[in-house]
């Protein structure tokens, strides 16, 4: 018998909801909230409530942002003539953290997957077509899957008659390993794209 | 490679056994239904992650039991050991554990503990459909190479997504850069495949003549062609030929709503004195010709691994005659570990307690879940 109030078992319902999220973890953090102070609870559920209101897609790059145009986009000693293409905004931040990157992007929301009944107008491609005006590179940052793959094809076919490089990442061996630590696979593919000294 | 235990827990009809191997050939005996070949069903699972006998891993588990696990202490030519254990349930999926590392990736592991496999199936083999050849190939090139594995995954997953846009496009809708988008994708993971199915099948044939004379002491020659759709003209690279393929076949495919031209619909041609093994041979000579191809499969497998795969024999004895697996046996001179399973151990019996090629027999009796070893 669940003798919890039934306030309860929808918070740890809703928890269990969130992504990494077990029953038992679930239901930890809703005891967490059931104890701690009103005002705790009522930051907690303030900030979601603001995500979900104020944040929106920047117009341009489609990455989340608080106003129309996101910081990224809007900061003028970035280099307006380089694209990043990524699948989500998780990826800028990781290229971001690098340092090494001083140019635009254009998040695509996810890759094209025929099975998963995702084709191209259900990704952000056409928004990537029309801002290509004055852009001298694209760089494909998409993952290494298949879907990945067939997605960085599409868009190098689409991009490329318009007299526009096109790269990306490059696919080899971690940093600070050991070559007889490295796959096969991996090694094979960093010996296809090897570069010359 | 050397399989020294075996452990089950609610793996078919099998509560909890454990087993343990030798050196030679194991005699696995017993009433039919009584779990005998479940214990050849374990091992392959063990090498490959999944069973010959169905494709549905619930099957596997025991009555009402959540779980199986099966667990297996190798060790190789060279003295490393692995230890391996597989755990399935429903809830869960499938895990792979590799000396108490957790397998992030299944195919990294396939191959380390090369196998061969006999089993009824195989003797239509010449005689049924492409698919099961092409399978044949698959399971033999996945064992020896982690780079063939991976094409093959690749190239199946990029088979399906195509195939789905062009079940679309029969509904009138279809982007031709999405399809030929895809294509650049199977020909870079097809053209890997041709090319390692060509090399393998040369060096199968040529194997495989060679102990197809040994069996049937005649002079008839056997060879194997690797029946390829994508058919390259002289100047033209696999990859160039297979783009114009592409290119007259999108119509069509479009209306069949399926991938056409790639490695997916290729077959091996088997030959007999030159001519299709599948319309002259009689019974016999296709029986000889699978285990002089087995032969080879075992050969070619050996080379790659450098080590003596496992042999498992699954209940052949109706098909073959016992003449036919001494010669077998003998013909793998330095065998590692075999693994047979019969209804009645007479053959064995007959032969005394020697030896097949100096070999030593090991018995082991199965009883409705249970397993003992015997006296020789």
């Amino acid at each position: 018998m669940n003798t919890l109030p039934q306030a309860l078992q929808q918070l740890i319902a809703a928890f269990g909801r969130l992504p990494g999220i077990g029953r038992k973890t679930a239901t930890r953090l809703a005891f967490h909230i059931l104890n701690e102070s009103a005002q705790d609870s009522e930051e907690l559920a303030k900030a979601i409530l603001r995500v979900k209101n104020d944040i929106k897609l920047c117009s341009r790059c489609l990455n989340f942002s608080e106003q129309d145009i996101c910081p990224i986009c809007s900061d003028s000693r970035r280099n307006q003539r380089l694209i990043c293409v990524v699948e989500d905004s998780q990826t800028i931040l990781l290229i971001e953290k690098t340092n090494e990157f001083k140019g635009l992007y254009h998040v695509l929301g996810g890759v094209i997957s025929p099975l998963d009944g995702i084709g191209p107008e259900e990704l952000h491609i056409k928004e990537l077509l029309n801002r290509l005006e004055g852009v001298e590179e694209v760089i494909l940052a998409l993952s290494p899957s298949t879907e990945g793959e067939a997605t960085s094809i599409y868009l190098s076919r689409l991009i490329k008659p318009q007299g526009i490089k096109i790269t990306r990442l490059a696919r080899g061996i971690p940093l600070g390993s050991s070559l007889e630590f490295v796959d096969e696979l991996t090694l094979s593919k960093a010996l296809q794209s090897r570069s010359e000294m | 490679m050397k399989l020294q235990r075996l452990s089950l827990v609610n793996f078919r009809n099998y509560k909890e056994a454990h087993i343990q191997f030798f050196e030679g050939v194991h005699v696995i005996y017993g009433e039919n239904g009584s779990g005998k070949t479940s214990i050849l069903e374990a091992i392959h699972y063990l090498a490959l992650t999944k069973s010959f006998r169905t494709t549905n891993d619930k099957n596997l588990i025991l009555n009402t039991e959540k779980m199986f696990r099966i667990q297996g202490e190798f060790s190789s030519g060279q003295g490393t050991a692995i230890q391996s254990a597989i755990g399935y349930s429903p809830a869960n999926g499938k895990s792979l554990t590799v000396n108490g590392q957790k397998a992030q990736k299944f195919s990294d592991y396939i191959g380390e503990i090369p196998l061969v496999l006999l089993h009824p199936a195989d003797l239509t083999l010449s005689q049924g459909g492409p698919a099961q050849r092409r399978r044949f190939l698959d399971i033999l090139l996945s064992q020896s190479s982690a780079l063939y594995l991976h094409s093959l995954i690749q190239y199946n997953r990029s088979l399906r997504q195509r195939n789905q846009l062009l079940s679309e496009a029969r509904e009138g809708k279809c982007d031709p850069q999405l399809l030929k988008s895809w294509e650049e994708n199977l020909i870079a993971h097809g053209t890997e495949l041709i090319r390692k199915r060509q090399e393998a099948t040369a060096r199968l044939s040529e194997s495989v003549k060679q102990h197809y004379r040994g069996l049937s002491n005649s002079e008839d020659k056997v060879k194997i062609i690797y029946r390829c759709n994508v058919e390259t003209q002289s100047n033209q690279s696999l990859a160039e030929a297979y783009h114009r393929l592409f290119e007259q076949s999108r119509a069509k495919e479009v209306e069949y709503g399926t991938t056409l031209p790639g490695p997916h619909r290729d077959d091996l041609l088997f030959l007999l004195s030159g001519k299709p093994l599948k319309d002259y041979a009689s019974q016999g000579e296709h029986k000889t010709f699978i285990i002089a191809l087995k032969l080879a499969e075992f050969q070619h497998l050996q080379q790659q691994r450098l080590q003596a795969p496992i042999l498992l024999f699954d209940d052949i004895f109706g098909e073959l005659d016992a003449n036919r697996i001494q010669q077998m046996l003998q013909q793998l001179g330095h065998i590692g570990q075999v693994f047979i399973t019969t209804t009645s151990r007479n053959f064995f019996d007959k032969m005394g307690p020697a030896s097949i090629s100096d070999l030593p027999i090991h018995y082991y009796r199965v009883e409705d879940g249970g397993v003992a070893a015997t006296e020789a």
